[in-house]
């Protein structure tokens, strides 16, 4: 009796997690549909123009108010190539070194560190962006005559870059490990140098899971909040200019929820359909991008 | 300023080549190992090996696992070097040349002493690019029909052409074990060289597989030396002109295999061909 | 045909590409932290001025016999104002006067306050205080007395002149800042502390401990030793593991639609706030407990079983145990990142500027990464060496929480 009881209470906590992507995926689904209601989902999906604040006012809810959110895609975007452009040369470039020439002391040291990184937390990242990096790339810019905006693309993607060079690095490292040494010793036996076996053999052997992870650094970039709050632009714009200012849709969902306001004016319901659009997106990021490391890690076991 | 000099003195030069095969004893040994020591973070693992291996013919190395054979055959090519804490001492030469001096480079030494090894190991790659690595990383051949001759060439020597021209570009991994470990021969000698040491050929394999690898280490013994490690005495006794049996780190005898086998002189060596230790 | 020459040289080349890789990151930390404790320390230390505060009868306008009513009646502001007055022996004009109380910082009455309160004895005698500068001559203070640095403050020279007769007189020291330890969030940079926030954030992560360490472990417990390998399990599995990567916002938002929207909870409060932290690290607990429990040698469970034991009392009396220091090790690193989170708390509110530590957990609440992010937003200039300090808090705690984890796994790995 005791013994069912127990049972029955470990299976309705294993619900709980499904509970919680049932939560996640009808509010968004909810809200959303109640925004598409207001705004057709091809001007949302295609609309190049971002401009939520005119429908502030009740009288003319959605009505004059653009939802177009090309413009924060593209922003996303942008930050999140600056962010890999940084990240995935440090990442696996440093991850080649850990498994293949330091020395065991030094991994101990490094490996941690590297943690470190991926421990702190992102507002801490993005004071750092805002107080430190966005300033200094601006005045920069401006010694060589080059105007980059106070809270350009590159300062937040930079920033990012650094936050996720740990992701990067510690999955491209136990890809690399997981190549058999049969290979290396294979071509080294056939007198190729370690940097030719490394670039010419075990690169290309763990190329495809390396990869999947840089797939899952692309999700946590593009889910990222609190250094694009603080570091990015607030106001849609439309450029493929890391110089410039750019919002995302994280930064919009933030200031769209965080006035207070009525909890159904189309501004609040775009939040939640952008959020729907950045659930979908880091969704199939993470869903392929796991299934490929999960793959390659265990491809020679 | 050492490469330099290497470069100056190229082991590449493969003199004996085109002179006509001999059995004569008198010719200098291919490869000559004299007092040779290995030890593994300080502990011994082989003691004192004086041997030497004839041009074009294939010298077996048999033992009981762990009687230091593979780590002898390792430190012909020097690949005992990428063991960290590995230490060789004594001397051994290849064409009279000393494969540890300070001038020897061990990337040139590797192409002249090509190497298969225990577990079939194919590049995860095509077919065609797994022969062609070697001539590209040393610059033997990069493209065109130079290269698609070497990789022709290596795959009908290792008796892989007829099973694999069709389908040069499918992935390696995808061949039956015995083919892999053909292609991993092939992609040996693809780069041409004097030597070829194989470390237990064929442990992974079947015996219909293992029976054309046997076949064809025969074959190649017309252009190649041969060192090759088993476990199995009647491998060493099929495929082997010379044999060598090792016992707990030590050579304990070496003569020619019909000998070894049938009427060795050493009571150890008695004892294992025998079965009676193993 | 590349020379072997070549070939060599070009391998260094890449070993070094390796290595600096390695040292542009770790170069990154190194600037990071030193930037943020650089900017950081100085929040930890104060100016304070040394005023001769006239607590006479006749001055503070109290009869001999007092109550502690009066006592709190009395106008501690012109208390200050009076001491700053007969500092400097001029005639001041009422701007000038100003000015001059520009000085002393905006809390410095109470602080007065609260020591006359504790020490009625005062009353009658003429008294020296230590009492907080404020923000603006904590700056000037701190930042080595240039003229450069004088210009970054909002000081006049008027005001710059009186600072040096101060200085010269013995009257301004620097001080350990307590209030930044002990104080709430504050529009007056001199009087603000991180106090506040830490309780909001201490309840936060209870109710997230609480529900999280329940119902994660109880799910790790039963996909390890209780779920039959099927469909359902695999499913569960899936889901948990795709939990782990959804962006933070995300859960933020389901707490606003959720429980904000459809369950009426309070807004901005830290119950809510550790809600969706909870559910944020529910997947870390759940797939780091499994791990702990996979980790137990199965020959432990067979001999429980093997003396007739059930399999809720082989699993709870055994194998959980056993489990222990690796599902408490999971439930800090977890606990750690919820700490760290600050996304999802917007979400919900927790946004708001509040004065006062929350009491319980319904009130309006504030938390610690939220308060850096609040400060960072904020224009004063003092309020960048604030968010710097906070962050050094914060940074400490997430310090000692995976320096335990460290030593659990280490001492029980043994």
């Amino acid at each position: 009796m005791v013994e069912r009881l127990i049972r029955a209470i470990l299976f309705s906590c294993s619900a709980v997690a499904i509970f919680i992507t049932i939560g996640i995926i009808a509010s968004l689904i909810f809200e959303a549909l109640r925004f598409f209601q207001s705004v057709s989902v091809f001007e949302f999906l295609f609309g190049t123009e971002w401009s939520p604040q005119t429908a502030l006012r009740a009288d003319q809810v959605g009505a004059s108010g653009r939802f177009g959110a090309v413009p924060l895609f593209v922003g996303t975007a942008l930050i999140s190539t600056v962010a890999l452009c940084v990240s995935a040369p440090l990442g696996i470039f440093s991850a080649i070194y850990l498994s293949e020439y330091a020395s065991d002391t030094l991994r101990s040291y490094v490996k941690p560190l590297l943690e470190i990184l991926a421990g702190i937390p992102t507002v801490v990242y993005g004071f750092f962006a805002a107080i430190v990096i966005a300033p200094a790339l601006s005045n920069l810019g401006a010694s060589i005559g080059l105007e980059v905006a106070y809270e350009s693309a590159l300062a937040a993607g930079l920033v990012m870059g650094v936050m996720i060079i740990p992701l990067i690095s510690s999955i491209s490292d136990d890809i690399i490990t997981a190549v058999p040494d049969s290979l290396r010793e294979g071509s080294r036996g056939l007198g190729a140098t370690k940097s030719e076996t490394i670039r010419r053999v075990v690169l290309p052997a763990a190329l495809p899971g390396i990869a999947g992870g840089i797939l899952l650094a692309i999700s946590r970039a593009v889910g990222e909040t609190m250094i694009v709050v603080m570091a990015a632009g607030l106001s849609a714009n439309l450029t493929f200019n890391p110089l410039e200012a750019v919002t995302t849709v994280t930064v919009q969902i933030v200031v769209l929820l965080t006035g207070d306001q009525e909890f159904d004016s189309s501004k609040t319901l775009a939040a939640f359909a952008l959020g729907l659009a950045l659930f979908c997106i880091t969704m199939v990021l993470n869903v392929i991008g796991s299934q490929i490391v999960k793959k390659y890690r265990e491809q020679y076991d | 300023m050492m490469l330099e000099r290497t470069h100056v003195q190229p082991l590449t030069v493969n003199s004996s080549r085109d002179e006509p095969s001999t059995d004569d004893a008198s010719v200098a040994p291919k490869i000559r190992a004299s007092g040779v020591n290995v030890s593994y973070s300080g502990r011994l693992a082989i003691n004192n090996v004086n041997l030497d291996i004839k041009a074009k013919s294939v010298t077996a190395l048999i033992g009981p696992s762990g009687c230091g054979k593979t780590t002898f055959l390792r430190c012909i090519n020097r690949m005992n070097d990428l063991i960290e804490g590995c230490e060789v001492t004594g001397n051994i030469t290849l064409d009279n040349e000393d494969v540890y001096g300070s001038d020897v480079d061990v990337v040139v030494l590797r192409r002249r002493i090509g190497m298969v090894f225990q577990k079939h190991n194919p590049f995860p790659k095509s077919i065609y690019e797994n022969v062609a690595y070697g001539p590209r990383i040393h610059g033997q051949a990069t493209k065109g029909d130079d290269l698609n001759q070497i990789v022709e060439r290596s795959l009908v020597r290792a008796g892989l052409w007829d099973e694999v021209k069709d389908r040069l570009d499918a992935p390696a991994t995808g061949l039956s074990g015995g083919q892999q470990q053909r292609l991993c021969i092939a992609r040996a000698i693809a780069v041409e060289p004097d030597v070829i040491l194989m470390d237990e050929p064929c442990s992974a394999l079947d015996p219909i597989a293992t029976a054309r690898i046997e076949e064809l280490i025969d074959d190649l013994k017309t252009k190649y030396t041969i060192v090759i490690v088993t476990h199995s005495m009647q491998q060493a006794a099929r495929v082997s002109q010379r044999t060598a049996f090792f016992h707990l780190g030590e050579l304990v005898e070496e003569n020619e295999a019909k000998i070894i086998f049938t009427n060795p002189s050493d009571e150890r060596t008695r004892a294992y061909v025998t079965g009676s230790i193993g | 045909m590349p020379g072997v020459v070549d070939r060599h040289r070009g391998e260094e080349r890449f070993r070094r590409l390796g290595l600096a890789a390695i040292a542009i990151s770790m170069s990154f930390l190194a600037f990071f932290l030193v930037s943020i404790i650089g900017t950081g320390y100085g929040a930890f230390i104060q100016t304070a001025i040394k005023i001769d505060v006239d607590l006479t009868y006749q001055e503070v306008g109290l009869e001999e016999t007092f109550t502690p009513e009066d006592l709190a009646g009395v106008s501690y502001r012109s208390a200050v104002r009076s001491a700053m007055r007969t500092l400097i022996p001029e005639d001041l004009g009422r701007r000038e006067s100003r000015a001059l109380y520009g000085l002393i910082g905006a809390g410095a009455e109470f602080e007065l306050r609260d020591i006359v309160l504790a020490q009625p004895e005062l009353v009658g005698t003429i008294t020296s205080f230590w009492l907080t500068a404020s923000d603006d001559v904590d700056l000037y203070n701190k930042s080595g007395l240039t003229e450069a640095s004088a210009q970054q403050t909002r000081l006049t020279d008027k005001q710059i002149e009186w600072y040096s007769a101060l200085k010269t007189d013995d009257r301004i020291v620097k001080r350990f800042n307590w209030t930044f330890l002990t104080g709430s969030d504050s529009r007056d940079p001199e009087v603000a502390g991180v106090w506040g926030a830490m309780v909001g954030s201490f309840f936060a992560l209870g109710v997230c401990l609480l529900l999280s360490c329940f119902v994660g472990v109880l799910t790790a417990v039963y996909l390890e030793e209780f779920a039959a390998r099927n469909r359902w399990t695999q499913f569960l599995e899936i889901n948990i593991n795709n939990l782990a990567a959804v962006p933070s916002i995300t859960f933020g938002l389901l707490g606003l639609a959720i429980f904000l929207g459809f369950f009426g909870l309070p807004r901005s409060a830290s119950l809510v706030g550790g809600m969706v932290l909870a559910l944020m690290t529910l997947p870390t607990v759940i797939i780091s407990s499994r791990v702990a429990l996979q980790a137990v040698a199965p020959s432990i469970r067979e001999a429980a079983f093997g003396i007739g034991a059930s399999r809720v009392q082989t699993v709870f009396h055994h194998v959980v145990p056993l489990a222990l220091p690796g599902i408490l090790t999971g439930i800090i690193i977890g606990m750690a990142r919820a700490l760290g989170e600050t996304a999802p708390l917007l979400m919900i509110g927790m946004v708001a500027f509040i004065a006062d530590p929350p009491t319980n957990l319904t009130q309006p609440a504030s938390a610690l990464p939220v308060q850096v992010y609040l400060w960072a937003d904020s224009p004063e200039r003092a309020f960048a060496e604030k968010t710097a300090g906070a962050i050094l808090v914060l940074l400490v705690f997430l310090l000692m929480m995976n320096l335990f984890a460290v030593i659990l796994r280490r001492k029980f790995e043994k």
